[in-house]
């Protein structure tokens, strides 16, 4: 492969990489938000693990 | 201008990554949650030092807080120490690659996973101060096995450093120590005299801990429910070992980060794990001497000790070990020594990173940076939920006067114990959000308090405590008899009873009792007479505190010894 060729796939793979990881975190950003809940019940116990 | 070091730039980028991830809570005031809980002013006590008689849990580095909260507020005491998880662990690492790119990838994968997010947000500091301490331990251990100067006080001074942040530290510390020291490493023989030494500072340095749990504490064996309570559970869609991998799996369920629950996001995570080994297996990186060697090994122990409890044979092993050995307690909640292997991933990560800036390079890129930093960005996008106090959890509160005077008012007082009710371990307080809170009362007076030491869990399960005095107290509060009694055979004097707390079946009747304070939130009650104090513990109970105070002596005296030898030789040399 030539070096202007590894070149082109270098950056396109950077690219490729960087879309991916970009998406990826916008993703986990939703689930953080979407995991925000209000308790409802009521206890009497208040557990380590809650 | 000086260029900053691997190490400097591996501090600068945890020192981000610290004020990134604990963001709000950096405020003035405290951050309380779970096992976090430091106060204004702990106080140096018998139960800071650990020769109590409980169970030193946090011996001796509730005794670090102690002090340094004698020369600072507790809630910058606090705010340092947690900064210092990032800085330590991002410096160590950065310290161990063989680049600044790779020092600032290394320290970014050290400093945001989710072993730090998951025990930062379970209030396991003296665990994370531990790991932060095992980079440094690797490097000095692999100096010793160089023959490199000083080394060998170098070695004996963070493992004092890693003895001060508690039991779980300190072993974390030597494991990766001893796998340096032992790996075997071509050119790099072992004096055995070092291997000695590091044993011999290992062994009397910890003795605050060790001592204090075999010979003061109640002799109780862990309970089966708590091994199973506290294995290491799947926080991913991959299991406990896929969930190990990318440095999560802590048992609590509520301390977990919801992306990592996400097919997509743990799947980019355990990638990029496998991509870190797979090319550190292409350079075969445990050739390149004792300290990666030593890492590779300890961070591969770690796994397979945090994974063993949840795995069909070394569950029954670990069951055995953990509920029969003396100290097998150690191994409970196994997912603590994961972090050896994070250590080993941040280290392998960064050579990740130099890998890819060298194809760019090769490639004809200039600098070949750009992606290099955008492979580098994994351990953030995977883990975003961490950002700003995990999404602004993390919070920084006071706490109410009501508290700090009642504090004032029972530290007053004529002798006496206190008991807290209602009678649980836990607290949910509306100044702090409602996140669950282990009972601060021990740590806000300076005399003997006794709390349920029970651990409630999720589904009705209960782990037993440690405490006989608190049993008997559990035993009487459950029968709902002869309560008053009880506490008073065991000392008690005054009950402080926290009225905005959930309450349970069984809660003394006080209405026959004097009350001598009432704050918001809170009322305490005199039973009167004099109560029957606990015995003065053994006139040798801070034996384990002497052979501590051994092991700084040996190690100042080894750093002068060597400062005098290295005086002698430059002497020598230029004469």
């Amino acid at each position: 492969m030539g070096e202007s060729n590894k070149k082109v796939l270098y950056n396109v793979g950077g690219a490729v990489v960087g879309a991916v990881l970009a998406t990826v975190a916008i993703f986990g950003l939703i689930a953080q938000q979407g995991s925000v809940t209000q308790p409802q019940k009521f206890s009497s116990t208040i557990n380590y693990n809650q | 201008m000086t260029r900053l070091g691997r190490r400097g730039i591996g501090a600068i980028v945890g020192l981000l990554c610290g004020v990134l991830a604990l963001g709000p809570a950096l405020g003035k005031g405290f951050l309380l949650r779970y096992d976090l809980v430091f106060v204004p002013r702990l106080a140096l006590s018998d139960r800071t030092l650990g020769v109590d008689g409980s169970v030193p849990r946090a011996v001796p580095n509730d005794f670090v807080v102690a002090v340094l909260s004698h020369l600072a507020p507790g809630w910058i005491v606090e705010k340092c120490l947690l900064l210092a998880v990032f800085v330590l662990a991002g410096a160590g690492v950065g310290a161990l690659s063989r680049s600044r790119l790779g020092a600032a990838a290394a320290a970014l994968v050290a400093c945001w996973n989710p072993y730090v997010a998951e025990r930062l947000s379970i209030g396991h500091w003296g665990y994370l101060l531990g790991y932060a301490c095992v980079p440094f331990l690797v490097r000095a251990a692999g100096d010793v096995r160089a023959g490199r100067r000083r080394a060998g006080a170098r070695l004996g001074v963070w493992l004092l450093l890693s003895a001060a942040t508690g039991s779980t530290g300190a072993v974390l510390g030597m494991i990766a120590t001893l796998a340096v020291l032992l790996v075997p490493s071509r050119g790099n023989r072992l004096e055995r005299g070092e291997l000695a030494w590091a044993a011999g500072v290992f062994v009397l340095a910890n003795a605050t801990w060790w001592f204090s749990y075999l010979f003061l504490a109640p002799s109780q064996s862990t309970s089966q429910l708590g091994v199973d309570a506290f294995m290491s559970r799947a926080d991913t869609p991959w299991g406990v070992v896929g969930s190990l991998l990318t440095g999560g799996g802590i048992w609590n369920s509520g301390v977990w980060f919801a992306e990592r629950s996400s097919v997509v996001v743990s799947c980019l995570a355990l990638l990029a794990v496998l991509l870190c080994v797979a090319v550190a297996v292409a350079d075969r990186v445990w050739r390149e001497g004792p300290a990666l060697g030593g890492l590779v090994v300890a961070g591969l122990l770690g796994l397979v000790l945090a994974a063993a409890s949840a795995l069909p044979v070394g569950r029954e092993l670990m069951t055995a070990v953990i509920t029969d050995l003396p100290g097998g307690g150690l191994l409970r909640d196994a997912q603590k020594f994961a972090g050896l292997w994070l250590i080993l991933v941040a280290v392998l990560g960064g050579r990740l990173v130099e890998r890819v800036r060298r194809f760019g390079v090769s490639a004809g890129v200039q600098g070949g940076v750009a992606v290099a930093l955008v492979v580098a960005s994994w351990p953030v996008v995977t883990l975003t939920g961490f950002a700003w106090g995990a999404g602004g959890a993390f919070r920084a509160v006071d706490y109410p006067p009501a508290y700090t005077a009642m504090a004032a008012r029972i530290d007053a007082l004529p002798a006496g114990a206190v008991a807290v009710f209602p009678w649980s371990q836990y607290r949910q307080y509306g100044w702090d959000d409602d996140v669950v809170l282990l009972d601060p009362w021990q740590r806000l007076v300076d005399r003997n308090v006794l709390v349920n030491d029970d651990l409630p869990l999720v589904g009705g399960q209960v782990v037993p405590g440690e405490s006989p005095q608190a049993a008997r107290i559990t035993a009487a509060v459950h029968s709902g008899r002869d309560i008053l009694p009880t506490l008073r055979e065991q000392g008690v004097r005054y009950v402080l009873v926290e009225t905005d707390q959930p309450v349970g079946a069984g809660e003394p009747d006080l209405s026959s009792v004097r009350r001598i304070a009432a704050e918001p939130g809170l009322r305490l009650y005199d039973l009167g007479g004099d109560v029957r104090g606990p015995a003065p513990g053994p006139g040798d109970r801070y034996t384990g505190w002497l052979l501590a105070a051994l092991a700084l002596l040996g190690v100042a005296a080894r750093l002068v010894l060597d400062s005098l030898r290295d005086i002698r030789t430059f002497a020598l040399t230029r004469g």
